[in-house]
Formats: C-alpha cells, structure tokens, sequence
C-alpha cells in the first residue's frame, strides 16, 4: 500500500481514475485502496456431492439412465464393429462372428440391449425438437419458413422417421427387401 | 489438459449429435435382426449369409455408412458418458475420464475406418 497515490506507468495509464488523478482536484487517497497486495487464487471448491442424488427422483433417474445408456450404445458399436471386421476377414470369420451371437448370453444381451436402445433413441427424440432454436434469421427467406415447426409435429416426423428408418434396415438386413 | 478438452469441445458436440441419430436409428436394426432374429430363426435362410453381407457392404455407400455407424455413436456415447460421470462423481476425475473415453472413441474410428476397407 506504499504505492497509494503515485501514478503508476504504462498499462494503468489508461484507467478513467488516471484520468482523475492527473485532474486539478485529483483523488489520492481511495484510488488503489481495493487493490490486492499480490497476485492472489480465488479458492473455488469442488461442488458438494450428494451421494445417491440420482436416485431420489423420478427426473434424475430418468436423466442419469439416459447417460448410462450411451454404454450400451458404445457396447452395440463395438459388436457392429466386431462385425465388420469379421466380414472382412472372409466367410470363415463372417460365420463364426454369427455362431458367437448365437449362443445364450450374447442373446439375452442383444434383447436388453435392443430395448436400451429403443428406450435411448426415444428419449433423444422427445429432446431433440427443444434443442432447436425457435427462429432462424436467413435474409431472402419468406418469414414462415425461418420459423421452427410446431414441437408436436416436429416430433411425430422424427418419430415416424425413425420408425421408417428401423423397417427398412430391418427389411434389408433380414433380407426381406433388396 | 483441462483448457485442451475444452477447446476440442465445439469439434465433439457435432459428433455427439450426429451419433445420436446413427444410435437411435441403425444400432436398434442391427441389434434385432443380428443378434436376436437371426439366432432365433426368424431370419431368411441366405439373408445374412456372408456374399449377399458382403455385396451390401462393399460399395463405397454402404462402407461410408458402416464405418459411420461405428464411429458416430462411437463419439455420441464418449461425449455422453463423460457428461453424465462428472454429474455423478464430480469434476474432479475429469482430467482422468475425458481423455480415456475421448481415446478410445477415436481408436473405435480408425479401426471401423480400416475394417471397411478390408472387404
């Protein structure tokens, strides 16, 4: 605090109390009286953790299942790729990848899994139309089309959307269709 | 590496979004054709037999949608997982949990990327 009153050079040249300390009336006494004496740490400590917070309530549940659920979806990923590399292994590797699903475990697995992820997928579909934003500004665009759809609606194309898109991967892949 | 995951941050969300679409609409086909239809015979004989797999997959559409079926929701549930293991066990681990996941996404990418132009 020896420093109070002095006028200091170069950087704090260009703060408006400089300007009142270089007037005819300056004000000595109060200009640097908050400043810390050293650099200093604001201590922030780690938010408090509630233990079993999660569970309490119906949202939190729902909210935290749905992140753990991206464990399924990083587990059915690495079957998927599993898959492709035994496709490209040739036809011994392609059929023994399918002799593995085929045993008990693998599919009890692939049931929860599919539920999962059918519960996964809904989920971010009832999200995803909130997400967007209300109202986008393209100049040149007539003003109905700048506006987003209807949540309502917005939702029933996602989900009929995704229910299209499940028949057709399905229909393909069992050989039903192509 | 706390100010580097955060600056790779705007990079990740649209991986994350796109992989939400490709987990909500390819994985739940896969997963009930393969590994719950075929096992139990409801399946077309032939249907996944692996030259008509094959011929599916091979042209360059259907290995860009493939190794994009990996890797999308690869990233999707890396993003997701590391989100919801901060609300659960703070922040404190995220320096540990981010990179982790974060690799291992990236890993699944390249070997889905190298997978598909095996065939």
């Amino acid at each position: 605090m020896g420093d109070v009153g002095k006028a200091r050079p170069t950087r704090d040249a260009l703060r408006p109390s400089d300007a009142v300390a270089a007037s005819a009336h300056p004000i000595r006494a109060a200009r640097d009286a908050m400043r810390p004496s050293g650099p200093a740490r604001t201590p922030t400590p780690w938010p408090v953790r509630r233990d079993g917070w999660w569970w309490r309530h119906r949202r939190n549940r729902a909210y935290v299942l749905f992140g753990l659920g991206s464990l399924v979806v990083m587990a059915e990923a690495a079957v998927l790729l599993a898959g492709l590399w035994a496709l490209g292994g040739g036809p011994e590797a392609w059929e023994r990848f399918l002799g593995r699903l085929g045993e008990p475990v693998p599919r009890l697995l692939h049931v929860l899994a599919f539920l999962a992820l059918a519960a996964y997928g809904a989920r971010f579909l009832r999200l995803f139309p909130k997400t967007q934003t209300p109202r986008v500004n393209l100049p040149g665009v007539p003003e109905r089309l700048r506006r987003r759809p209807p949540l309502g609606a917005l939702a029933a194309a996602l989900y009929a959307t995704w229910l299209g898109s499940w028949l057709l991967a399905g229909a393909v892949l069992s050989g039903a269709l192509g | 590496m706390r100010r580097w995951i955060h600056a790779i941050d705007p990079l990740l969300w649209p991986l994350f979004g796109l992989g939400f679409f490709f987990a909500a609409f390819l994985l739940p086909p896969w997963a009930a054709v393969v590994g719950i239809a075929h096992p139990a015979g409801w399946v077309a004989d032939g249907a996944l037999a692996y030259e008509r797999v094959h011929s599916l997959a091979s042209p360059l559409p259907g290995r860009v949608l493939l190794a994009a079926a990996v890797a999308f929701p690869l990233w999707n549930a890396a993003y997701h997982l590391r989100h919801t293991a901060m609300d659960l066990m703070g922040q404190q681990r995220d320096v540990i949990v981010a990179p982790i996941l974060y690799a291992l996404a990236a890993a699944g990418s390249v070997i889905a990327v190298v997978a598909v132009a095996r065939f």
